[in-house]
């Protein structure tokens, strides 16, 4: 995509998440997504190393006595430094340990949508609250849309599991459920006919995945999450211990979701609108990214009653793009 | 961004979803449904959405035309017409004919001559019948017997549970015919008479609608098991045997294709008004191997008519999807509904109504027989 069609006028979806920060454009077949880590790492500062970032055109900034550098760059960096990397947000908010979580965000996503017009139209997402938990995401929400302000746009948000409906549900007239299983949370939401009824979140996800097999097998939490992205499979038979590891943390964040969701509709069954024929529940989320992953949710569901009767469980087109898509399409349907 | 939104009632919602449908950009469909339903919360429209959704929804008629909802003329399902078969050789045990098929009559019974009565459908308002001695149809069944592993090793166990099947399904006059592992076609009743293969069912062509289908329809069976999930396997001999006794029926009695459906397409329980009581074939039948078109596409004619429901268990038997032909006539009834003011859920109750009517029509004058719990 040249400078000139991303500086074009026309809305942008922006999926802020914990793991990841994604953006989609209208192109002229379908949408063009872009996806950069939501991380970063410090590095002592000098001269040659700075030098030398710049002339590989590595995304960084000078801080005091530190190079900061971020996005998917950060995760090579991480790994040859061999250290953790540091996360702006935290269970799918800003993350209050990270003083700078504010300027972090700001660049990566400035390096994404690059100079915008003023006015330029960004639909971004926002989480549910967590099931049974006070949260106030006012702060998260305003903050975000503060960064998209003072960068010249026009911001509208959109919670992330309607944005997974509003991407993947065209063909229900957006009814149905979407679950989004990204890095801090999961996501659900229903909608019937594109109005979001009940929507929730559980703080079991990619992160705590990631985490927990970490602590188990002494690997480091980025090397987890690239592992479980990249060739991970979830059918039951592992190949090693650490496979093995992951497929139980995998199992207990399914079982967390359904229990929630099982929870949530039960909950809201006399409120919900009667629901005349089975709807759809379309998985996506970098968590929803191994293969097996829908026929093991789908098991798991099956295991007990649900208050809704589902037509099918599906797995969006592209699960690590599709929330950043539904608020593109939340954009353009208000254009 | 949803504080203005509000769930619309059913009623309002079957009239927002039909008109919906009939926008076909999505775009320009979620703008509207926003827009209606205040989901897009109290924004006005962009001018271009607003143009171009007030073109789309000018387009749409207010109610939809009679013959739209009930003709399955939106499903193209032509087919080439079977050849002609003719009987070359009738020995006694078995019979043989022109298209290489040869039907075993070893197990052939019979039970009485085939009468049944049909309704127009464009006199649904009637119950007035005619009466007919004609097959009308097949109905592809599953035997959902126990099978032995289809290899040389178990040829002698293979052959044991084919003749205990043969035997049991002939005591029970349960099918027309069965089409075994081999791929040997048995006669089990006679063509000319009624079988037990379809208890409470519902079928629909263009101009007739059928109930209870045990004499309008023949029953073919295949020694096959359809379990939820898992793709029924016909083998080889049985898809070259099946396409040509179904050849065979279609040419000797006329047979329109949309005629031949599986047992799941058109089997119902009237005690709770669902479709599915039985639910082999829900899903992979063979249809083009038996030179048909795809008849799930096919309007559910339960669904369209007389207002069936059905549940979970029923979606998954047929592998979690619900059929192109399901949907459709869903969709049909809702229009109906909106068309007539009335909810989905409202509308149905006096399609069932209409059902039990003709039921008892048909009843009065002993055009169907009673059928017992084992048969339903």
């Amino acid at each position: 995509m040249s400078k000139n069609d991303k500086n074009r006028n026309t809305p942008i979806g922006l999926d802020v998440g914990t793991s990841r920060i994604v953006t989609a454009r209208q192109a002229e077949q379908g949408f063009a997504c872009e996806s950069q880590l939501n991380a970063f790492v410090s590095i002592p500062h000098s001269r040659m190393t700075e030098s030398a970032l710049s002339r590989e055109h590595v995304p960084h900034v000078v801080e005091g006595g530190s190079i900061v550098v971020h996005g998917n760059e950060s995760e090579r960096f991480a790994d040859l430094l061999h250290t953790e990397l540091r996360r702006p947000m935290t269970r799918g908010l800003l993350n209050a340990g990270e003083p700078d979580s504010f300027k972090l965000i700001l660049q990566i996503a400035g390096s994404m949508l690059g100079e915008v017009p003023s006015g330029q139209k960004v639909c971004f997402t926002v989480p549910a609250a967590p099931l049974d938990a006070e949260q106030d995401l006012t702060y998260h929400e305003a903050t975000l849309r503060q960064i998209l302000t003072e960068m010249g746009c026009e911001a509208s948000s959109i919670n992330e599991g309607l944005a997974v409906i509003y991407s993947e549900l065209a063909d229900t007239n957006y009814t149905g459920i979407g679950v989004s299983c990204g890095g801090g949370l999961c996501n659900v939401c229903f909608a019937y006919l594109s109005v979001p009824v009940l929507s929730f979140s559980i703080p079991k996800a990619g992160d705590f995945i990631d985490a927990s097999a970490a602590s188990v097998s002494g690997e480091l939490a980025n090397r987890i999450r690239t592992l479980k992205e990249e060739s991970f499979f979830l059918n039951g038979h592992f190949p090693d211990k650490l496979h093995q590891v992951l497929g139980v943390y995998y199992d207990e964040m399914i079982r967390a979701v359904v229990a929630g969701m099982r929870e949530a509709f039960a909950a809201a069954n006399r409120r919900a609108p009667k629901v005349v024929r089975p709807i759809p529940l379309v998985l996506s989320g970098g968590s929803a990214l191994p293969k097996g992953f829908r026929e093991r949710f789908e098991k798991i569901l099956q295991e007990g009653e649900f208050a809704v009767p589902l037509s099918d469980i599906r797995l969006a087109a592209d699960p690590l793009t599709s929330t950043a898509k539904g608020a593109l399409v939340a954009a353009l349907s208000e254009a | 961004m949803s504080g203005s939104a509000k769930v619309p009632g059913l009623a309002r919602a079957t009239v927002i979803e039909w008109r919906a449908r009939r926008i076909a950009d999505p775009l320009c469909r979620l703008a509207y449904l926003r827009g209606v339903t205040g989901s897009d919360g109290g924004k006005r429209f962009g001018r271009w959405t607003r143009v171009a959704c007030g073109l789309a929804l000018l387009l749409i008629p207010l109610i939809p035309a009679r013959e739209a909802v009930l003709a399955p003329a939106a499903v193209n399902l032509q087919t080439e017409p079977p050849p002609e078969v003719w009987i070359v050789e009738a020995a006694g045990d078995h019979d043989s004919y022109s298209n290489g098929l040869r039907i075993e009559n070893r197990y052939a019974t019979e039970t009485h001559r085939r009468w049944y009565g049909v309704f127009e459908r464009g006199r649904m308002e009637s119950d007035a019948f005619e009466r007919r001695t004609d097959p009308a149809g097949i109905v592809y069944h599953a035997t959902e017997s126990d099978l032995a592993p289809f290899e040389a090793e178990e040829n002698a166990r293979l052959q044991r549970i084919d003749e205990a099947l043969l035997d049991y399904v002939r005591r029970r006059q349960s099918y027309h015919f069965v089409v075994d592992r081999f791929g040997r076609v048995y006669r089990v009743v006679a063509e000319s008479d009624t079988a037990y293969h379809a208890g409470h069912s519902v079928w629909a062509d263009r101009q007739w609608v059928y109930c209870n289908l045990n004499a309008a329809f023949l029953g073919i069976a295949y020694e096959a098991r359809t379990e939820a999930g898992q793709e029924a396997a016909l083998d080889e001999a049985q898809i070259r045997a099946g396409r040509a006794l179904t050849d065979m029926l279609r040419s000797r009695y006329r047979i329109p294709p949309e005629n031949c459906v599986t047992h799941a397409q058109v089997s119902v329980n009237p005690r709770n008004m669902q479709i599915g009581y039985h639910t082999d074939w829900a899903a992979h039948f063979p249809f083009e191997a038996m030179g048909l078109a795809d008849n799930y596409r096919l309007p559910v004619a339960c669904v369209l008519l007389f207002g069936f429901g059905y549940n979970a268990a029923f979606l998954r038997a047929a592998d979690g999807r619900a059929w192109a032909g399901l949907t459709f006539a869903e969709e049909a009834v809702a229009e109906q509904a909106a068309a007539r003011g009335l909810s989905s859920a409202g509308y149905a109750r006096l399609l069932q109504k209409k059902y039990r009517t003709k039921m008892a029509a048909l009843h009065l004058t002993g055009a169907f027989e009673e059928i017992g719990d084992e048969q339903k």
